[in-house]
C-alpha cells in the first residue's frame, strides 16, 4: 500500500490541474462566492431628510448607530423607486415642522416590514428625549450601558457555505478519472499482478488523496481566518473538521462512482445531475433557512445539508461537540460508499477476468 | 433568398425536440424554481425578532433605575415581542447566550446597565435590540411631555408589491434569453462543421443572408421564451406586468437580439462545440450573477465595490428597467438598457462580420 501511495502522490504532485483544482480555485470560488452570495439579513432603510434643524441630525444619526439595520440616506424623489426595487423595505422621511418645533417623521413602506416597529420606537425615543430638551447623543448612553467589546469581522463565512460545500464534494473528480484511466489502460491489473491487495490499492489512492483535499482545505481556510471572515463561531477548527468531513465523503462518492462507470467522461454527469441538484436542494444557490418548507425536507435528506447543519449547530451552540451527529453520519455514509465502491471494482475485475478467459 | 433561408432555418428549428424543450421549459423552470426557493426571504420576513428573549437581574439598583428599565422592558415587549427573564446566576446566563438561548443579559445597578452579548454568534435581531436599548436609556419619563412629542406618521404606498414572483418573472426570463444565444451558436457553428459555408458562399444565397437568417431564428426562440413566460407568469403565477408591458417587451426584445447576435459571434469564432458552449455558459452564468438573474439585484446593489462591477453585465441594465417599468415608471433606465443592449448588439456584429470574414475566406 505505501507504493501505491507514492505512486499516487507522484501522479498528483506533477498534475498542475490537481494542483490548481485543490488550491488557486477553492479559495478564487470562496472569494467570489462570498461577495455574489450576499443574503443577508440586514433590513435596509432609506432616509430622506428635508430639514437643517439638529434634531433631524440626531435623528438620523441616532438611527445610523441601529445595528442589524442598514440606513442609507436619499433624495425624497428616490425613495419609491428604492421601495419598489426592493432596495430598502422602509423609507424614513424627515421634514421641518410648521412653526418650527420638532421635525415631522413619516415612515414610509410598500409592504409589512417586521422592524417598522423598531425603528418607529426608535424615533419616538429620540423625539421624546430632543422634546424634554436631553441630550440624545451618544456619549450619554455610553455613560448609562457598558457592552462587552467584540473584534470586528467580515463577509460570514455562512454565504458561501453551501457553495463550497457542494465545490469540496466535486473536488474527488480526478481520483474517480484516475480509477478509470488505470482500469482502462489495464495498469491496476499490472498493480494487482505485482501482488497489492485490491483493498489496499484503492485504499492507498484514497488516503493520499484524502491528504491532499485536506491540505488544500486548510489553505481555504487559512485564508477565512487571514481575511477575518466571521465563521460565527467560538472555535473556528469545527468548521475545519467539517471540511475534512466534506473530503472524505467527496473521496468516498466518486470512488462509489467510479466503480460504476466506463470513461472518465461520465464522472462530470455525477457533479451536474447528481451533486448539483442535491446541493441545490441544500442551500447552494438560497439560503436554506429563507427555503419554502418542502424544499427544506427534501435538501435535509442530503449530506450537503448534514454537512452544514452540522456547521450551524456548532455556530448556534459554540461548543465543536454540538455537531458530532451530522458528522458521525457523513463518515458513516462515506465508509458505505467506499466498501460498495471497493466491492463492486473488484466484481468489475472478476467479470473482466472471466470474459477474458471466455474469449480465450 | 433570404426569406427561403429562413423558412429553412425556422424548420429545422422547430422541429428539434432540444430546441422546443429549452424554449418552452427552460424559462418556465427558471422562473418557478427561483420564485419559489426566494419566496420568503425577498418578502424580508426572515424572523428577525422570533424567539426574542433578554435575560437580566438586578444588583442594587435605585427605585428611579428600576422603574427606567420597567419603562424600556415594556415597550420593548410591546412593540417587539421581546420577553424579558430575571436570572440570579450571571456566569449560567452568559453561558445561555452564548448557546443562542437568549440576546443578552442585562446588569442592573445603580450607575447604570452592564449588557453582555455573545462575541462570535449575536444574532442581528440581538444587535437591533441592544442598541435600541442603549438609545431608550436615559429617557426621563415625563407623562406632561407626551403631547409635545410629535407622533410618527405611517404611510403605506399604493405601488405593487416587491415580491420573489413578480421579480424572478422578469430576471429569470431575462436570463433564459441570455442562454439561448447557446442555440444559435451551434446552429452557426454546425454550418461550419459540416463544412456547407463553402456550398453556401458559391451559391446566390450568401454567408451574411444564412448569418442572418440564423439570428432572426434565434430572435423569434426568444420572441416565443417571452409569450410563454407571459401567459406562464399571467395565469399560473398571477403576475400583472402592469401599464407599461409594451415597454417591457420591447427591452426584452433588445435582449433577444443581443443574444441572438452573441451567439452567432461564438458560433463563427468557436474552434470547436466544447468551447462555443463553454463560452455561452459562462457568459450567461456571470452575467445572470452579476445582473441579479440568481442573487437579487438589490442584495449585489449594496454591496460596495460589487455595486460597481455589476454594471457590465447586461442583465443589470434589463432587471434595472424591467424593474421600473413593471411599476409604471418610464424613466433613464429604460432609455439606457435600449442603448447598452443595441449598442453591444451593434460591436458584437461589427467583431461577427470580421470573424465571418475569416471563416469564408477559410472555407
Amino acid at each position: 500500500m505505501i507504493n501505491i501511495m507514492k505512486n499516487t502522490y507522484v501522479l498528483f504532485r506533477k498534475n498542475k490541474e490537481f494542483i490548481y483544482l485543490i488550491t488557486i480555485q477553492p479559495v478564487v470560488i470562496f472569494l467570489l462566492m462570498s461577495l455574489l452570495l450576499p443574503y443577508t439579513t440586514v433590513h435596509n432603510i432609506v432616509v430622506s431628510m428635508d430639514s437643517n434643524s439638529k434634531a433631524a441630525e440626531r435623528i438620523v444619526e441616532n438611527l445610523e448607530k441601529l445595528e442589524g439595520v442598514k440606513i442609507q440616506r436619499v433624495d425624497a424623489e428616490k425613495i419609491k423607486e428604492k421601495l419598489f426595487g426592493g432596495n430598502a423595505e422602509l423609507a424614513i422621511v424627515i421634514t421641518d415642522a410648521q412653526g418650527g418645533g420638532l421635525p415631522n417623521v413619516s415612515l414610509v413602506s410598500a409592504k409589512d416590514s417586521e422592524i417598522e416597529s423598531a425603528v418607529e420606537l426608535c424615533v419616538s425615543e429620540n423625539l421624546s428625549k430632543l422634546s424634554s430638551g436631553e441630550d440624545a447623543s451618544d456619549q450619554k448612553t455610553e455613560e448609562i450601558v457598558s457592552v462587552n467589546g467584540v473584534k470586528k469581522k467580515w463577509i460570514s463565512i455562512s454565504n458561501s457555505l453551501a457553495f463550497m460545500i457542494f465545490k469540496t464534494l466535486t473536488a474527488g473528480n480526478l481520483l474517480g478519472a484516475l480509477i478509470i484511466q488505470e482500469r482502462r489502460n489495464r495498469m491496476k491489473d499490472r498493480i494487482l499482478l505485482s501482488g497489492t491487495k485490491k483493498s489496499s490499492y484503492l485504499l492507498g489512492m484514497a488516503i493520499v488523496y484524502f491528504i491532499f483535499m485536506t491540505l488544500g482545505s486548510i489553505l481555504f481556510y487559512a485564508v477565512g481566518l487571514l481575511l477575518r471572515f466571521d465563521f460565527g463561531m467560538r472555535s473556528s477548527l469545527g468548521f475545519l473538521f467539517m471540511l475534512f468531513v466534506s473530503n472524505l465523503l467527496s473521496v468516498s462518492i466518486y470512488i462509489f462512482f467510479a466503480a460504476f462507470l466506463k470513461k472518465e467522461d461520465a464522472l462530470g454527469f455525477v457533479g451536474t445531475f447528481i451533486l448539483m441538484p442535491m446541493s441545490l436542494f441544500s442551500g447552494v444557490l438560497f439560503p436554506f433557512r429563507f427555503m419554502p418548507q418542502t424544499m427544506q425536507k427534501i435538501g435535509s435528506l442530503f449530506p450537503q445539508r448534514w454537512i452544514a447543519l452540522g456547521i450551524e449547530k456548532m455556530q448556534k451552540s459554540g461548543e465543536i461537540t454540538s455537531g458530532y451527529w451530522e458528522a458521525f453520519m457523513v463518515i458513516a455514509l462515506s465508509i458505505v460508499l467506499f466498501v460498495i465502491g471497493m466491492t463492486c471494482e473488484s466484481s468489475q475485475n472478476k467479470k473482466r477476468k472471466r470474459r477474458i478467459k471466455t474469449n480465450e | 433568398m433570404f426569406l427561403l433561408q429562413l423558412w429553412k432555418e425556422i424548420k429545422v428549428f422547430f422541429t428539434s425536440k432540444g430546441n422546443l424543450l429549452f424554449m418552452f421549459v427552460m424559462p418556465l423552470l427558471l422562473i418557478t424554481i427561483f420564485s419559489y426557493a426566494l419566496r420568503d426571504y425577498i418578502n424580508a420576513d426572515y424572523g428577525t425578532f422570533d424567539g426574542a428573549k433578554i435575560y437580566y437581574c438586578e444588583e442594587n439598583a435605585g427605585d428611579a433605575r428600576i422603574k427606567e428599565f420597567e419603562m424600556i422592558r415594556t415597550k420593548l415587549t410591546q412593540a417587539l415581542g421581546v420577553t424579558f427573564e430575571s436570572v440570579t446566576d450571571y456566569e449560567a446566563a452568559c453561558r445561555a447566550v452564548e448557546k443562542s438561548e437568549a440576546y443578552g443579559v442585562v446588569r442592573v445597578n445603580e450607575n447604570g446597565y452592564a449588557y453582555f452579548r455573545s462575541d462570535f454568534n449575536e444574532p442581528e435581531g440581538g444587535k437591533l435590540v441592544r442598541t435600541l436599548f442603549a438609545q431608550m436609556t436615559g429617557n426621563v419619563d415625563d407623562a406632561s411631555n407626551e403631547e409635545m412629542v410629535p407622533q410618527v406618521n405611517k404611510i403605506r404606498l399604493n405601488v405593487s408589491k416587491f415580491d420573489s414572483k413578480n421579480y424572478y418573472t422578469f430576471a429569470g426570463l431575462a436570463f433564459s434569453i441570455l442562454f439561448m444565444g447557446l442555440l444559435v451558436a451551434f446552429m452557426v457553428y454546425d454550418e461550419k462543421e459540416f463544412g456547407t459555408i463553402e456550398r453556401i458562399r458559391l451559391s446566390n444565397a450568401g454567408v451574411p443572408g444564412m448569418v442572418f437568417s440564423k439570428v432572426f431564428t434565434g430572435i423569434l426562440c426568444g420572441c416565443v421564451m417571452i409569450g410563454t413566460s407571459y401567459l406562464y407568469s399571467r395565469f399560473v403565477l398571477k403576475v400583472d406586468w402592469g401599464t407599461k408591458t409594451t415597454h417591457i417587451l420591447l427591452i426584452l426584445l433588445c435582449l433577444c437580439v443581443f443574444s441572438a447576435t452573441f451567439g452567432c459571434v461564438v458560433g463563427l469564432a468557436g474552434k470547436n462545440k466544447t468551447v462555443c458552449q463553454s463560452g455561452v455558459m459562462m457568459f450567461s452564468m456571470l452575467c445572470g450573477y452579476l445582473g441579479g438573474s440568481i442573487t437579487p439585484l438589490y442584495l449585489l446593489e449594496n454591496v460596495p465595490v460589487l455595486n460597481w462591477i455589476i454594471k457590465i453585465s447586461p442583465l443589470y441594465y434589463t432587471n434595472r428597467a424591467v424593474s421600473s417599468l413593471y411599476n409604471g415608471v418610464v424613466d433613464e433606465k429604460t432609455t439606457y438598457c435600449i442603448a447598452v443592449l443595441l449598442g453591444l448588439t451593434v460591436v458584437l456584429s461589427l467583431l461577427g462580420i470580421k470573424v465571418g470574414k475569416k471563416v469564408t475566406k477559410k472555407a
